[in-house]
């Protein structure tokens, strides 16, 4: 990139599971109004609008003609980014690059989900059931069934017990209940947790999996210059890297690595976070990072990620967890916000990871604002079809 | 009170045809034909994918279709892991449950190793989730001729087999 580029603006709307009153277009224009508010821009400062939306997920096509209508973006540049998961993340790093690039003084990302309208389950079952290779019962589990892969080997290499999982899984819903945009919100027990019924036996239970919300995240990313005109608080895109999935790396067909069935599902973060923090000169993550927000769609996932990200040695997820070093009055706090456990609009989960790092890094994230003091944090991000990983600061 | 949406209602059918490819192709039909279960293996790096891919993903080069560069790999194998679909879906057409019953496993087949091959997604023939457990051995049971069509339900179920 020939400029260097800074968040400028950030606008997240609440999340909820039924919005029956509020169309797709609505919700949009709130997160952007939020974002342009929280920048003091007006829509004619935005060049480019890159949105990221799982279409399928609500059975429209070409939504970006349509989102015109709500997201400001009729007769400027542009495009829809689709990806999954990471589709937040894809579009916020699509946005940071056409900043980047010198040709646009101001690029409004947004991501959003409205899964009250279609159904991401069914839309999810064709990536990990080919048609070709359907076997086993088709199901309303999804991404589930991939979860409990990740589950049973963790529990064979003894990283992790299923009570330290729902300790996790009780601290996301401590975060979440202080975070006012978030979904789920209800403080829960380990009780609850583990008495929750099984979405895939022997290990997925429902309270160990992230909800289907609706709402939209808006960022505004300007280079350099404009961004220290625009606001004294940028928080600054220092890198970015997505690393690709394919389906043979992915769900149910993914080769065993690691364990005796390591899903490689974990290789394109693993390898997103190795890329991202040899590029940075990051070998100690612990002192080097002080926050992060890590994409856990499941409990169990999370605490992989305590390894993925080096934060502890591998098959010492269950001790990290029990020190509570990652609360937010920790010395390592990861997902402040509760995550993706407590809040899944899928298009815009990637892009509220850096949204809550950014806010961190500005002091603005009110009641879960991590407790010592932060300057650097990394977001990552997870899901068909990379991974994602991104470090921001706020100090150049 | 509770507010009234209006709602139109509106269904789309979208019935679509795919073609499984030479790689895929030859894999079925080795199902159907010979009930073998074939792979290929990278002449590069020797990772075995399952089913049969172009390109290594590690290597990134072509697999080319040689006889040299498929594997013809055991029936028998080890559960890796293995899990229970507790929400089936359901036809929304006729509101009946989908699929079978019986509990999923990831199999790494046997003389392949764990991280250089794909373990093969399949289902069970035992039911009881309390019986099942990861290095449990099995066996694939194939159904008769005329029932093998060229797909991987060409495979009944891995049936729990007593030999180590």
């Amino acid at each position: 990139m020939s400029e260097r580029v800074a968040i400028v603006g950030v606008g997240i709307t609440e999340h909820k599971s039924k919005w029956p009153g509020r169309s797709q277009v609505e919700i949009v224009n709130e997160a952007v109004q939020l974002a342009l508010e929280d920048s003091q821009l007006n829509m004619k400062d935005i060049d480019a609008t890159i949105i990221g939306n799982m279409e399928l997920f609500e059975g429209i096509y070409n939504v970006d003609m349509w989102m015109t209508e709500g997201d400001g973006a009729y007769l400027k540049s542009g495009m829809k980014i689709n990806t999954g998961g990471t589709v937040g993340a894809s579009t916020f790093f699509t946005a940071v690059e056409h900043a980047g690039s010198g040709l646009f003084n101001a690029v409004l990302a947004v991501g959003w989900e409205k899964q009250d309208e279609g159904s991401s389950a069914y839309s999810l079952r064709t990536v990990h059931e080919n048609p070709f290779l359907t076997v086993v019962a088709p199901s309303r589990a999804g991404v589930g069934i991939v979860f409990n892969k990740w589950a049973q080997d963790m529990l064979a290499r003894k990283s992790v017990t299923e009570e330290q999982i729902a300790k996790l899984r009780v601290q996301a819903s401590e975060n979440a209940s202080k975070n006012p945009k978030a979904h789920l919100r209800n403080i829960l027990t380990v009780e609850d947790v583990m008495n929750s019924p099984f979405l895939v036996a022997p290990t997925v239970r429902y309270l160990h999996i992230c909800p289907t919300s609706i709402g939209a995240v808006a960022l505004i990313i300007a280079p350099e210059e404009r961004a220290k005109k625009i606001t004294n608080k940028p928080v600054w895109v220092v890198d970015h890297v997505s690393s690709h999935c394919g389906v043979d790396s992915m769900y149910i067909t993914a080769p065993a690595g690691g364990g005796m069935a390591g899903p490689t599902f974990w290789w394109p973060s693993v390898d997103s976070i190795r890329k991202l923090y040899k590029r940075n000169g990051i070998t100690n993550p612990c002192k080097q990072i002080d926050i992060f927000e890590f994409y856990d769609p499941c409990a169990w996932v999370l605490a992989e990620g305590f390894e993925i990200m080096g934060l502890c040695e591998k098959n010492q997820a269950g001790r990290l967890i029990d020190s509570g070093k990652t609360r937010i009055d920790g010395q390592i706090p990861i997902n402040p916000s509760g995550g993706v456990l407590c809040t899944n609009a899928i298009g815009d989960s990637a892009m509220m990871r850096p949204a809550q790092v950014a806010l961190q890094l500005r002091g603005d994230a009110g009641d879960y604002q991590v407790h010592k003091k932060v300057s650097r944090g990394v977001a990552h991000g997870l899901g068909g079809d990379f991974a994602t990983a991104c470090l921001l600061q706020n100090y150049l | 009170m509770e507010k009234e949406f209006l709602a139109v209602r509106s269904e789309v059918r979208l019935p679509f045809k795919q073609s499984a490819g030479q790689y895929l192709t030859k894999f079925l039909m080795e199902l159907r034909n010979n009930t073998r279960i074939i792979g290929n293996k990278c002449p590069k790096c020797g990772r075995i994918n399952l089913p049969p891919n172009i390109v290594c993903g590690w290597c990134k080069i072509r697999v080319e279709d040689k006889p040299e560069n498929w594997v013809e790999l055991s029936d028998k194998g080890t559960v890796v892991t293995f899990l229970e679909i507790t929400e089936r879906d359901t036809d929304p057409l006729t509101g009946k449950l989908l699929g079978r019953i019986n509990p999923g496993a990831q199999i790494l087949l046997d003389g392949t190793e764990a991280g250089r091959c794909t373990p093969l997604y399949h289902i069970l023939e035992e039911t009881d989730i309390k019986k099942i457990y990861i290095g449990m051995r099995v066996q694939a049971v194939w159904r008769p001729r005329e029932e093998r069509v060229g797909d991987l339900n060409d495979i009944l179920y891995f049936r729990t087999s007593s030999d180590k």
